[in-house]
């Protein structure tokens, strides 16, 4: 991406610290790699120049504004993409931050590049390159946003080959035992990491129930059927709040498709509700609002 | 070859309710204590609720029975606490290093203990009690919050029969009752009152980690002790006592085994890790 | 037992791979699936691939198993019976060989070796250990996050592997450093040709990038920095670093079972989750991210090189690669070294 992005996003955080409206921008710097961008904590306006934004851009920093050491930062600026912007508006929706103490840095996105094709030498973007969510980006822009940094990338061709989370229908149609089978032998390769709890901007439980073990809820060996029950938990926890930014699948390891659950339980939630979640920062979250339209079936 | 993590089975004699949620059990292995040196410390469980880390509290010259003593907050410990009189309880151990008695002979001792770190304290005392011909003038205080938080309430009278052996209690700001006889105040305002110099005499000390800290800088900075004559006992968190397991290393030492007990020389030389 | 060199062409080690499969021997391969390539079971040496770097994975797990049973109980009243876990762990590793691993992993075992026996003696991980046949093939092209040749080994070091593959031209040139290599052979010895050690192509002048040295003195003498505060701001605590590490060996203990029958079992732990060190008073000694990195760094370049004289890390460079949030060991390492 071009110098004028990075030039439009230096001079927004520059001015924010100078003017002491935030004492802390988080944002995207040089990675280790040209195609890799990390994590970058700017607290003086003589840094701005480190903040760069591209199609590598992957990390949704929202994640940390659950963490203890950058909630000591009061006001913080916050480079979100549309996709991850939604995660500020679930965390200010559930109480976790507040809107006054956030500034919102929106930067228009046209697609970000898997990390696994990138780290393999990838770098444009198509449709064959980057995450399902991006081809079903509705957004591109963020929904809210104090400030917007808009993209000179070209729009991403869609062809309409490739559909994202195809697998959703096809496990759809499976039977039980199948579809069983299908999610065994995912969760018997989970290694019990919790990485994708850890990368979940949305979860910021002070205590996880795989941490409480009076009772022990879930069982601590990494092997089925404790497996199982950790990522079914953590799917129930999630739904009606995922916004699909897609994190915990790009963390796992063991390369786990968790946004098939995510984007199932996404679907669910609207069909049923009518909700989707991260919309904006006013409406009450669906499982934490009872409205006698609700589906009651459930209860019999 | 074996399998050093299997446990071996005591039986529980008595069980001693110190306090709302802390017991002592006395614990025999074919009717008798098992050898081990005070500051060492165990992995007792009832199996299937998991393991937790206990110091000994008794003194290993008593040869009828060995003690822990241990309060009830997680899951391994509620198991322990279910148990009754006659049952059996796993433990591993003893495990780590000891106070070094050889080093008191001779000398004045002051034992500091505060809550449940009281307990691997007791046991040095009562070590030394046991032979307490020799070494020199004895000092024991022992603070918890309040008057029912305090532990060993059946032991303060025996400690005080010996010769030339001083016992303070004292309870928190607030923790006494009407009818309390003993001091108030915290442990490190009460110690600096008490009549003692930093000259031949050995402190022996465990609490809190808040405590640990105020009684070394009162025994240090007020009191005239040397570093290496104020010796503590560290509870870091512990899973296989063995050197294995790697959560209890503070930079290079591993408590499990080159610990728990360090003289305040030793605690400086290490990196703000505990 | 002396070292022994022999070469071997292509088409004779697919032989040789495949019979040690058809003779009954689990071999795991680097083996491609789900869009990466990870170590797993083959059925035939086609299905390894051995033309990508690293697997994102170690073989870890062949030594100390992500979940192992220490014991199984069962209680009858008050009688209680345990059965010994090491029954599992003995000869579980007798017919496994792992193919074509590079040897930085090769040399993890080793490594970890250590830590497992001193004073106490961890027979779990020996039984494992001493049975695990390491085949290793050397590294032509390490990547940007590889620093083996920093931290002592190289990408054609055999410590730790029991043969070292070297390709050169059309074929392979075979170290067999121990007796567990050449029994590993010996049936096969007609695929082999043994040669004198000056046959053997000299190994490449592979530059450092740093000293480790100096990353262990700054660790020595600055805790408490304000580098590590800072620069882990963007560490989330995932731990993958330490999953996907193949020396990392930080464990549980946990219970699991119920009140008539049950077992203990040690499961994959890590430091950088904030309930490692938790006291039950609620006392923890590592707060933040930074002190639970530090303590990574630590416990790489400073506490087992003083204990048992070796980095506790083989610079495969797996942490970095797997980091979400992008943080390279490799830089920090050097970033440390610089600031000495």
């Amino acid at each position: 991406m071009s110098n004028i992005v990075d030039e439009k996003l230096r001079k927004i955080a520059k001015d924010l610290l100078e003017s002491g409206e935030v004492s802390l921008i988080i944002g995207y710097g040089a990675g280790s790699s040209p195609r890799r961008t990390r994590p970058v904590f700017i607290t003086d306006a003589k840094d701005a120049h480190k903040l760069s934004f591209n199609r590598h851009s992957v990390q949704d920093l929202a994640v940390f504004l659950k963490k203890a050491e950058v909630k000591k930062f009061s006001k913080i600026g916050i480079l979100v993409k549309g996709c991850d912007e939604k995660a500020v508006n679930v965390l200010i929706q559930e109480y976790q931050v507040s809107r006054d103490n956030i500034k919102i840095i929106g930067v228009e996105c046209n697609g970000v590049v898997r990390q696994n094709l990138a780290d393999k030498g990838e770098s444009s973007v198509s449709e064959a390159t980057v995450y399902d969510k991006c081809l079903i980006c509705g957004e591109h822009r963020p929904l809210i946003y104090d400030y917007l940094v808009e993209t000179d990338e070209p729009e991403l061709k869609l062809s309409g080959a490739l559909k994202p989370y195809t697998k959703i229908e096809e496990l759809d149609a499976m039977d039980p035992e199948e579809r069983n089978e299908f999610w065994r032998k995912e969760f018997e390769k989970c290694i019990k990491c919790y990485a994708c709890r850890q990368a979940c901007p949305l979860c910021y439980c002070s205590r996880c129930i795989v941490e409480k073990n009076t009772p022990q809820w879930i069982d601590t060996s990494i092997e089925e059927p404790g497996n199982a029950q950790w990522n079914l938990i953590r799917a129930y926890h999630l739904s009606g709040r995922c916004i699909s930014c897609g994190e915990c699948e790009r963390a796992c390891p063991v390369n786990i498709p968790l946004m098939l659950i995510n984007e199932k339980m996404a679907r669910d939630v609207y069909n049923m509700f009518g909700y989707k979640s991260g919309q904006d920062t006013e409406t009450k979250p669906v499982f934490g609002v009872f409205s006698e339209g609700d589906l009651n079936d459930f209860i019999k | 070859m074996e399998n050093i993590y299997l446990p071996k089975l005591a039986e529980i004699k008595e069980i001693i309710q110190e306090t709302e949620d802390t017991k002592t059990m006395r614990l025999t292995i074919n009717n008798k204590s098992i050898d081990f040196l005070p500051g060492q410390f165990g992995e007792f469980s009832l199996i299937g609720e998991g393991e937790s880390t206990f110091g000994f509290s008794s003194s290993p010259l008593r040869k009828e029975y060995f003690e822990i003593s241990f309060r009830t907050f997680g899951r391994a410990t509620s198991g322990i606490n279910g148990l009754n009189e006659g049952d059996k309880i796993a433990f591993r151990g003893p495990y780590g290093n000891f106070f070094d008695t050889s080093r008191m002979r001779g000398k004045d001792l002051v034992f500091i203990g505060g809550g449940i770190g009281m307990a691997p304290v007791k046991s040095v005392l009562e070590y030394c009690l046991d032979e307490r011909e020799k070494y020199g003038k004895i000092t024991v205080l022992y603070g918890a919050r309040t008057v029912s938080s305090l532990m060993y309430k059946n032991n303060f009278n025996e400690w005080k029969t010996h010769k030339d052996t001083e016992v303070a209690i004292t309870v928190d700001p607030g923790g006494e009752t009407p009818d309390w006889t003993g001091k108030i105040g915290l442990v490190p305002n009460v110690l600096e009152q008490l009549p003692l110099k930093g000259e031949n005499t050995i402190a022996i000390v465990c609490g809190p980690p808040i405590m640990i800290k105020f009684v070394l800088k009162s025994l240090e900075e007020k009191m005239g002790f040397k570093k290496e004559d104020i010796i503590t006992t560290l509870e870091n968190r512990m899973k296989c006592g063995l050197g294995k397991c790697g959560r209890c290393n503070i930079g290079s030492v591993y408590v499990c085994k080159e610990g728990p007990v360090f003289t305040a020389k030793e605690l400086e030389r290490l990196p703000n890790d505990f | 037992m002396e070292e022994r060199y022999f070469e071997i062409t292509r088409e004779n080690l697919k032989k040789f791979v495949d019979s040690l499969i058809s003779g009954g021997s689990e071999v795991i391969a680097p083996r491609d699936r789900d869009g990466d390539t990870f170590y797993g079971k083959i059925a035939n040496f086609d299905e390894a691939n051995l033309d990508m770097l690293l697997p994102k994975m170690s073989y870890k797990e062949f030594l100390l198993p992500k979940t192992e049973i220490l014991f199984e109980y069962s209680l009858f009243g008050t009688e209680t019976e345990i059965k010994d876990g090491l029954e599992y762990a003995r000869g579980a590793n007798k017919k496994r060989v792992i193919f074509g691993g590079r040897p930085c992993d090769g040399a993890a075992g080793r490594i970890m070796e250590k830590v497992f026996n001193w004073d106490y003696k961890d027979e779990f991980f020996n039984e494992r250990f001493k049975d695990l046949a390491i085949i290793s093939i050397a590294c032509e092209k390490p990547d940007n996050y590889c620093f083996c040749m920093d931290i002592e080994l190289s990408p054609e070091s055999s410590y730790g592997s029991d043969i070292l593959l070297k390709k050169d031209g059309g074929k392979y040139f075979a170290t067999v450093t121990d007796e567990k290599g050449m029994a590993l052979i010996t049936p096969c010895m007609n695929l082999f040709k043994e040669i004198s050690r000056d046959k053997m192509p000299a190994p490449k002048d592979w530059k450092k990038s740093f000293d480790i040295e100096k990353t262990k003195e700054f660790l020595d003498k600055n805790f408490e920095h304000k580098y590590f505060q800072e620069r882990f701001l963007s560490c989330i605590g995932c731990g993958i670093c330490t999953y996907a590490c193949p020396t990392c060996h930080c464990f549980d203990i946990q219970d699991e079972g119920g009140c008539k029958e049950g077992r203990r079992i040690r499961n994959w732990d890590s430091c950088q989750f904030s309930i490692f060190t938790l006291h039950a008073s609620g006392h923890n000694p590592r707060v933040t991210q930074g002190d639970r990195y530090r303590q990574r760094l630590m416990h790489k370049f400073k506490i087992y090189s003083e204990k048992f004289n070796k980095y506790l890390c083989v610079g495969c460079g797996r942490c970095s690669r797997n980091c979400p949030e992008d943080i390279d060991i490799r830089e920090i390492a050097k970033d440390l070294a610089d600031m000495e």
